[in-house]
């Protein structure tokens, strides 16, 4: 854990210097999750394609003001998730007519189907936290920042979404194997 | 990136559920690009380095002098205001008690 924080020490660095090649080494550390993040937030691929461009032009603009004991996860999360909720804030202001329902992705697997679909139907603050922590393996306290919680609030929210989350998902494989039951008789 | 581990000792089984999903990931064409496009933005290494050391020089004694004059000068200006406030406007209340006191000493 040590090596790991001096590793992000030395990168916060490197980019506070503008260093491009420092950038680069950001993007491949951090592109991918957070376009999983944004992707499984919005529920829209190619909103959340648009939302990671304007994340990353966020990002390179303000690389060079980072301060010293930045956490690069959680501020990369941060602004991502401030990206979303500008495009909501939009979405609001412009009044769209109702695009498609958002499309939680979709998988072969009907565990894994199970699951998308019931993180889906989680309210978003669930849903957020759940992705941060669940599948971005962030920790409590840098998700609480993310989303400008107390830790300990944040440990609450995410104990009602797991819950949540559970209640859904029994509630789907319930049906699932009552299902199986139907098409056995 | 930091993981969750420091947490929970305990694995949760929900969330280990939750890490083990297949994602959907931004294709090799689109995340070229999005670096491109960033790239494009990142400030140029010298003018960025140069700003950083214009604000290191500045020296912090002129910014101390500086915030010093402001709140002198802020100051005079209220205390300035308020007995130009008080000339305009002056306390009737005393007044009137001064003209009870000298009445009573003319008595």
């Amino acid at each position: 854990m040590a090596a790991h924080e001096d590793d992000e020490r030395a990168l916060v660095q490197r980019l506070r210097r503008a260093e491009r090649q420092a950038f680069r080494e950001l993007y491949a550390r951090y592109a991918q999750p957070s376009f999983r993040f944004l992707r499984r937030l919005c529920g829209k691929h190619a909103l959340a394609e648009d939302l990671h461009q304007e994340t990353w032009l966020a990002v390179a603009r303000h690389a060079a003001g980072l301060e010293e004991e930045s956490d690069l996860a959680a501020w990369i999360f941060t602004i991502a998730r401030n990206q979303f909720r500008s495009a909501q804030r939009r979405a609001a202001r412009v009044r769209l007519p109702e695009s498609a329902p958002p499309v939680f992705v979709a998988h072969d697997d009907p565990a894994a189907h199970d699951v998308e679909q019931a993180l889906g139907a989680l309210p978003e603050g669930h849903r957020e936290i759940l992705l941060l922590v669940g599948i971005e393996g962030l920790d409590v306290g840098q998700a609480a920042k993310i989303l400008g919680l107390r830790a300990d609030a944040a440990r609450q929210r995410l104990a009602r979404a797991r819950a949540a989350l559970s209640d859904l998902l029994e509630a789907a494989e319930g049906g699932d194997v009552a299902r199986e039951r139907r098409g056995g008789r | 990136m930091k993981m969750r581990d420091r947490n929970d000792e305990r694995p949760d089984p929900l969330l280990e559920r939750l890490r083990a999903l297949p994602s959907q990931g931004l294709d090799d064409v689109t995340s070229a690009r999005t670096l491109a496009r960033a790239e494009a933005v990142l400030p140029d290494r010298g003018g960025s380095a140069r700003g950083r050391e214009a604000r290191a020089a500045t020296p912090r004694f002129t910014r101390w002098v500086l915030s010093a004059a402001l709140l002198g000068w802020g100051t005079l200006y209220v205390w300035g205001a308020v007995d130009a406030l008080t000339r305009l406007f002056p306390m009737k209340a005393a007044t009137t008690t001064v003209a009870v006191l000298s009445r009573s000493t003319i008595r």
